[in-house]
């Protein structure tokens, strides 16, 4: 221990103060040979002769002080220092090669980065709150969602916990959704609002800029209404005035009292602008059917997770199961909020993603090893110089690896360029597609980016060159200078050049499979048959505030008024309203088919539905297969009818006529209508675009008869541009209620193109990589095609004057390129069969084994194999026998 | 002639200086010449042997050093065993001992 603190203390001394000790030795040497001298005159030598003899015995100061330094601590530092000059040095003494290292590392720790901060930002990440480890979610392992946790819990299990839990600091209920929003006189707005039951702010640990949160007892009916803005809201609807609290802020039409501001950039679970508090009716806490809330709370200091969540079990133990009647239904736990809201495990399209990445960077690798194996040769003499003027094996090895990582390092930098826009580029995305992402996923470059990307360097660069580096360093000195300065002649291709160049083949066949079935996937994308229309309709949202429109029949009314008014704009064809779009919803229910019996609770059936207008098939011209769709007669207090999609037909009323059956949604639930079938429609994505099969069972209800919550799409179908009829559609709706905001108005086009972007986007992410792949590769096989063609220059001379022919020569060189590319293209083919599978998740409609795709990569990979090879070989049939045999 | 005197078998300089310097500090022409002596003149170190030794040693905390003057006033740069120099002394005596009782008895038997 003390020798190794003696050794550090050196170290810094010798680094820090270098020239202090090499004075000290210098002076030490001089007294030697000053006290030698002394010694031999007292012998009876002349001075002079005395001096030489001492110095003889000294055996050279320079030597000596040499021997020393190579003993000192600091003396690895200093090598490595002298090497990375050299290194520089060699960058700048070989441009072009030193280029082409730089920007093929560059390519693959760029990639490599960016798909790394990607990861960082969904799974890495926490809360960006004070002691954000404590924060729990409450929720529990559902088997209906496959046992995936659901971080909610009832409205009466959160009552119950709440009141008598003592693990936690508190607990508080949280959600999250669009509401109308009017400033002093401004026009309506359309914002996210977060709704937080009080106590949600102090979980967080998050403090408000001015005034207050809320207080216990403002989430309950009839208490004083509230709001909490965000700072973005304040600073740009209230200048960032000081005096905003108290001022009057209407949601949904409602007036409400400002009480505080919170801080920049605080957000829960998203970015919301505003919060209100979350209305509590304790009064219809009895059902267990109320809808989940997410639940979050604090473990108090010194409570441990395990403890919480004994006592969150004990508790929610004495309240019937989530599910009443379902013996298996879950007992509520509490998991670490992030642990609850990371997915587990890495998803197989991330690891897909990694995985091509990691190709690139592969590929990058061997191309750099490959270059300077060629290098190498070309530089033995310098080497072999070196090694006869004493330098050691090692030494050499070293310097050699860190000159490469004197380029990897250059390369990193051009990276880090590169995977910055890569995830700005991204980050934009998933800001436009999906509104704010979570508060706690952040893309951009930190520490960990800069580590990861450091050891990925460093990584790339040793891996890539140790091996050329051993082989330089090993050529036999003597041999090499004998060789009259030509290199380790009779290095044509050698055995390691060869597997690197196949492995390139292979990797870059794999990652190209990727892309060209991701972009298959973006071209059935784009050109997509979807059972629906999506040419010329203007989409949009509008909710009515239940202030205004108490009443279910209120509503109905304005919708029904809506309607007509946009039918009748001129250039409109058709119009509709409905909840969501087509492509766009995922909601599903237990349903019960008349006439058929369930013994167990998890036998009932299951079916995506949907609340659609009349005409709603006609605006998206989707052809009505059997039966009728909607029409303004189905209304409230007439007949419960509902259109079954063509999945929900064949499964439940499979062969027989569906129009007239009936069914209902819940489990024997008495309470629920029957609902008579009227018409039969195409399947059109009812679980949203993300699903393959675009078909689940589903079944659609009249809007006029769903009891609408008054937040609704409309959808209208013009003669030509859509968006030309912006103004008369808000002219329409500003003549019936001018308070109410117009949001989300955009082609229908561009809603498909919103909810489709992780394909579009992720499928471009792979075409990079496989583009990279095969750029890199082709480079990589010219490369060492022409470096082994251009050192057997000598011997083609050589066949040329005995007589062969131009094109034997261009055969003998093209043979081994051929072969190389055959089993790469062979090993390649194999491994992305067994790859495409994991790519099947962002698959839109397409075979993992494609075979056009798999033909196609295996046809062009060996295109531009041959034509990597042909240039070179064609240059060496062309080559003069004499200026060959007498270049060297 | 007598054979020229040859430099100490590897590895055992460390212990011939750690030996010359239990006696007292000595500057390095000293510690060569106390070497000479006690080996009667058996080994002869080359400064380029022992300087590149003591610094390695100073470094690793076996010895200490300070400039002084010789006895004929020249200024020179004087070593002392440091407690964990000594100790290492002891240890490196006991090790040798036990090499060469072992080397000893290979030659015997064979």
């Amino acid at each position: 221990m003390v020798s190794l603190l003696h050794r550090l203390a050196s170290l810094f001394r010798n680094l820090f103060h270098r020239s202090r000790v090499e004075r000290e030795l210098d002076a030490e040497l001089v007294d030697v040979v000053q006290l030698l001298t002394d010694e031999k005159v007292r012998a009876g030598m002349s001075p002079e002769a005395a001096r030489r003899a001492a110095l003889v015995e000294v055996g050279g100061v320079e030597q000596v002080k040499e021997e020393v330094r190579s003993v000192q601590a600091g003396a690895l530092v200093e090598t490595v220092a002298r090497d990375v000059r050299f290194g520089v040095r060699m960058l700048l003494k070989y441009p072009v090669l030193s280029l082409s290292v730089v920007l093929t590392f560059g390519l693959g720790i760029g990639l490599t980065t960016a798909v790394f901060g990607l990861l960082k930002g969904i799974f890495l990440t926490g809360l960006p709150f004070e002691g954000a480890e404590r924060i729990v979610a409450l929720g529990f392992y559902d088997p209906e969602l496959g046992g995936r946790f659901e971080d909610a819990v009832s409205l009466r299990q959160f009552l119950h916990l709440r009141e008598h839990q003592t693990v936690f600091e508190g607990l508080a209920a949280y959600s999250s959704g669009e509401v109308n929003v009017t400033v002093a006189d401004g026009g309506p707005e359309r914002h996210t609002a977060g709704f937080f039951s009080p106590g949600a702010f102090e979980q967080l640990s998050v403090r408000p800029v001015l005034g207050r949160t809320f207080r216990p007892g403002e989430d309950a009916p009839g208490a004083a209404p509230v709001v909490v803005l965000g700072y973005e809201m304040w600073r740009d609807r209230f200048a960032g005035s000081a005096d905003v609290l108290g001022r009057e802020v209407r949601v949904h039409g409602a007036a409400r009292t400002v009480v505080g501001v919170m801080p920049e950039g605080f957000g829960f679970p998203r970015r919301e602008r505003l919060w209100l508090p979350l209305p509590i009716d304790g009064s219809a806490a009895g059902q267990w059917q109320n809808r989940l809330y997410p639940v979050i709370g604090r473990l108090r200091e010194g409570t441990s997770l395990d403890e919480a969540q004994a006592q969150v079990a004990t508790l929610a133990a004495r309240l019937e199961r989530p599910r009443p009647g379902d013996a298996r239904a879950p007992a509520v736990t509490a998991l670490r909020f992030m642990d609850a809201a990371h997915p587990k495990g890495l998803p197989a399209f991330f690891a897909a993603l990694l995985g091509a990445a990691a190709g690139v960077l592969l590929i990058a690798s061997s191309n750099v090893a490959n270059l300077l194996l060629a290098r190498a040769s070309a530089r033995s003499h310098e080497v072999a110089v070196r090694a006869a003027l004493g330098a050691s094996r090692g030494r050499v090895v070293t310097q050699l690896v860190v000159e490469v990582l004197v380029l990897a390092g250059a390369g990193a930098v051009l990276g880090l360029g590169l995977a910055a826009c890569a995830l700005g580029w991204i980050t934009s995305q998933i800001t436009a597609a999906e509104g704010d992402a979570q508060v706690w996923m952040r893309f951009g470059l930190d520490a960990r980016v800069f580590l990861f990307a450091a050891g990925v360097t460093l990584l790339a660069g040793v891996a890539s060159s140790l091996v050329p580096a051993l082989r330089t360093a090993s050529a036999d000195a003597m041999g090499v200078l004998k060789d009259g300065g030509r290199g380790t002649s009779g290095l044509r291709m050698g055995r390691f050049s060869s597997a690197l160049i196949v492995a390139e083949v292979a990797v870059s066949c794999v990652l190209l499979v990727g892309s060209g079935l991701m972009i298959r996937s973006m071209v059935r994308l784009g050109t997509a048959d979807l059972p629906f229309s999506t040419r010329n309709i203007l989409t949009a949202g509008i909710a009515l505030p239940r202030l205004d429109y108490p009443t279910e029949g209120a509503r109905a009314s304005l919708q029904e008024r809506l309607l007509q008014l946009l039918a009748a704009i001129p250039g409109a064809e058709a119009a509709t309203l409905s909840d969501n779009l087509p492509g766009s919803v995922d909601n599903s229910t237990a349903i019960e088919i008349e006439g058929s019996s369930y013994a167990r609770p998890s036998d009932y059936p299951r079916a995506q539905w949907q609340v659609v207008g009349p005409g709603y098939f006609r605006t998206f011209e989707a052809a009505v297969l059997r039966g009728r769709e909607f029409n303004a007669g189905d209304r409230r207090g007439a007949l419960p009818v509902a259109l079954a999609n063509e999945s929900f037909a064949r499964r439940h009323f499979a062969g027989q006529e569906a129009v007239g059956r009936r069914f209902r949604p819940g489990r024997g639930d008495t309470t629920a209508l029957w609902l008579t079938v009227v018409g039969v429609v195409p399947d059109m994505y009812m679980q949203g675009f993300g699903e393959l099969s675009g078909a689940p069972d589903g079944y659609y209800v009249p809007l006029a008869q769903s009891g609408s919550s008054g937040a609704v799409r409309l959808a209208l179908r013009a003669r030509g541009d859509p968006m030309a009829l912006t103004s008369d559609v808000r002219a329409a709706i500003r003549s019936l209620d001018p308070s109410l905001p117009l949001f989300e108005l955009r082609s229908m086009e561009s809603e498909v193109r919103r909810a489709t972007w992780f394909y579009r986007d992720f499928g471009a992410a792979f075409v990079v990589f496989g583009l990279a792949a095969l750029f890199l590769a082709s480079v990589g096989l010219y490369g060492v095609v022409s470096f082994s063609a251009t050192r057997r220059a000598h011997e083609m001379g050589i066949r040329m004057a005995l007589g062969a022919e131009g094109p034997q020569l261009v055969w003998l060189v093209l043979r081994k390129g051929a072969a190389l590319v055959v089993i790469g293209l062979a090993v390649g083919l194999a491994l992305a069969a067994a790859v495409a599978d994991a790519l099947g998740v962002i698959l839109f409609q397409v075979d993992p084994r494609d075979p056009v795709v798999f033909g196609g990569v295996a046809a062009s990979l060996a295109l531009v194999g041959l034509a990597a090879t042909l240039i070179p070989a064609s240059r060496i049939s062309r080559v003069n026998p004499v200026v060959a045999l007498g270049a060297e | 002639m007598a054979p020229k005197p040859a430099g100490p078998p590897q590895g055992t300089l460390d212990l011939l200086i750690l030996k010359s310097l239990s006696l007292g500090e000595l500057h390095g022409l000293g510690i060569a010449r106390r070497v000479e002596q006690l080996s009667r003149d058996a080994f002869h170190v080359r400064a380029g042997s022992l300087f590149p030794a003591l610094y390695r040693m100073e470094e690793a905390g076996y010895l200490a050093s300070e400039w002084g003057e010789s006895a004929n006033n020249r200024r020179a740069k004087y070593y002392r065993l440091t407690a964990l120099g000594r100790r290492r002394l002891e240890t490196e005596t006991e090790e040798w001992g036990r090499v060469t009782q072992a080397i000893a008895l290979v030659l015997r038997t064979t």
